[in-house]
Formats: C-alpha cells, sequence, structure tokens
C-alpha cells in the first residue's frame, strides 16, 4: 500500500465506488439535516448550518491529525507516499477549516449578531488554516521535492499542537463558543433526531475527504513519478 | 409541494443564511474536485507533447 504504483492501481478500481458512496451518504446527511430535522426552540432553522459547519470542522481538526502522523511516518521511515500525502491532504484541509470559519461567521452573525469576535476557539481555528496554507506555500516554494516533503514533515509535526488547543479552547478559556455537544464520556445534548443526521452528515464528509484524497493523490503521484516506466506504461497508455 | 419548496428555501428568515453555507461548502468541495482533475489532464498532455 506504501509504494505509489501500487496505491495507483488500487486507486484506480475503487475510486468510482468510494465517489458513489462519498455522494450517496453525503447528500443523505444534508438532506436530512437540512429539509428534515426539526426545528430548534431557541435558534429556529438556523441551526441547520450545523450540518455544515461541524462535520466540517471535525474534518478540518482530524485532516491535520492525519498529516502530522504521515510527517512523522516520512521523518522516520522516509516513506515516499507519506509525504504525497501530506501535499495531498494539505489543500482539503485548508478547504475544510476554510468552509469551518466561513459557516461559523455566518452563523454567529445570526446569533451573536457579529461575523467575527477574537474568541479562542475562532482564533485558534484560524492559526490552523494559516498553519495549512503555510504547509501549501512551503511545499511549493521548494523545488526538491524530497527536501520539500521533509520540511512540511516538520511544520505538520510541530504543528498539531494547534489540534487540542483547538479542542480544549472552549473550556480552557470564556468564549463566545458553545461547548462541545458531543462528548466521549456523556451523551450528547442534541436531541436524537437532530444529532442522527449530523452522524451521517460527519460520515459522508469523511467519505468525501477519502474520495479527494485519494483523486488527488493520484494526480500527486502521477506527477512525482512521471518519468518512470510504470507511469508511462499505466498513465500514457505507451509500451517502452 | 411548491409550499413546501418555498419553506425550505425560506425557513422563516433564516434561509439565506443557511443557503449561503451549502454554496460555500459546494463551492469549496468542487474545487477540491476539480482542479486534481485538471491537473492529471495536463500532466497527461504534457507528457504526450513530450513524446
Amino acid at each position: 500500500m506504501g509504494s505509489p504504483p501500487f496505491f495507483y492501481r488500487w486507486s484506480t478500481t475503487f475510486s468510482p465506488w468510494l465517489a458513489l458512496l462519498a455522494v450517496i451518504v453525503f447528500s443523505a446527511g444534508l438532506f436530512w439535516g437540512i429539509g428534515f430535522a426539526p426545528t430548534d426552540y431557541k435558534q429556529g432553522d438556523v441551526y441547520r448550518i450545523i450540518y455544515i459547519h461541524v462535520p466540517s470542522a471535525i474534518l478540518a481538526e482530524s485532516i491535520y491529525v492525519l498529516m502530522a502522523v504521515c510527517g512523522f511516518i516520512s521523518m522516520v521511515w522516509r516513506a515516499k507516499i507519506a509525504g504525497m500525502l501530506i501535499t495531498s491532504a494539505a489543500p482539503i484541509g485548508a478547504g475544510f477549516t476554510l468552509i469551518a470559519l466561513v459557516t461559523g461567521s455566518i452563523w454567529g452573525q445570526f446569533t451573536w449578531g457579529t461575523w467575527w469576535v477574537w474568541d479562542a476557539r475562532l482564533t485558534s481555528t484560524l492559526i490552523l488554516f494559516f498553519l495549512y496554507s503555510a504547509i501549501i506555500g512551503l511545499h511549493s516554494s521548494i523545488e526538491n521535492k524530497a527536501k520539500a516533503d521533509r520540511a512540511v514533515s516538520i511544520l505538520a509535526v510541530l504543528g498539531v499542537v494547534i489540534v487540542p488547543i483547538i479542542k480544549k479552547s472552549v473550556d480552557w478559556w470564556q468564549t463566545l463558543h458553545q461547548s462541545s455537544t458531543f462528548t466521549l464520556t456523556s451523551s450528547p445534548s442534541m436531541s436524537p433526531d437532530m444529532y442522527q443526521p449530523l452522524f451521517v452528515c460527519v460520515l459522508g464528509f469523511s467519505f468525501l475527504f477519502i474520495f479527494m484524497l485519494t483523486n488527488s493523490l493520484r494526480g500527486e503521484i502521477i506527477f512525482r513519478e512521471r518519468d518512470k516506466l510504470w507511469v508511462k506504461n499505466q498513465f500514457f497508455g505507451q509500451e517502452r | 409541494m411548491l409550499d413546501s419548496l418555498h419553506v425550505l428555501f425560506i425557513m422563516d428568515g433564516s434561509g439565506p443564511y443557511v443557503w449561503l453555507c451549502f454554496f460555500v461548502l459546494m463551492f469549496v468541495v468542487s474545487v477540491n474536485i476539480i482542479l486534481p482533475i485538471i491537473r492529471m489532464k495536463k500532466i497527461y498532455k504534457e507528457g504526450r507533447l513530450e513524446d
């Protein structure tokens, strides 16, 4: 699985099925949440932003943790695919962080009356977005891809400290942002009619992420290995 | 049918906020899906031209 040709062959077979699964679960979750979940007695229908905001925020943090793990693997075992994975996951992670920030801001405008506050949760999430941007920028600024992989691996591993800070920010500081709805130790503070579609959304967003990552990683593999014989045979369809 | 669609779009005044979030989501997701496909096509074209 760690070898680029193997991953490329594997993803060629599974990518269409993954896309289909992602589209079905993602659409079902959003359709259920936005169209059929009950209205909140306090916030009204605007709370439905939760079905976009929360899965995006969960993915924004999870993708960074995945990148840090890959960074560690890349530094210790010099696995080529781990470096490629960081490069491919960073724009997707940045995208989900941006969605979490923008949707949070829109929701905040409705409920708090302001687009932005320098609140611990919001500020730490903005730092996460800057970290993703730094990884993308750093990687594209270094010509030698092996060196670039090493540099972004270090940044990914060091930067992962922001994830627990984001998670605990609502407990450590007085914030406008509400505390976690879901914890490992207690049952959700939402009604099952509301959190069931949320779980489906989180699942759908995760499948979508796996599909997007596979799609992007295939491009990265082809780009880096374009002079290799297996790419010429499999991608360009030329026998040499 | 049209009434329920109207309710879904307007959502008692919250509709513009919710649908704006939905379009932001769809835009960012589409960009993340389309860009790698364009990149692959570009690599394919350049690889073909080299030969």
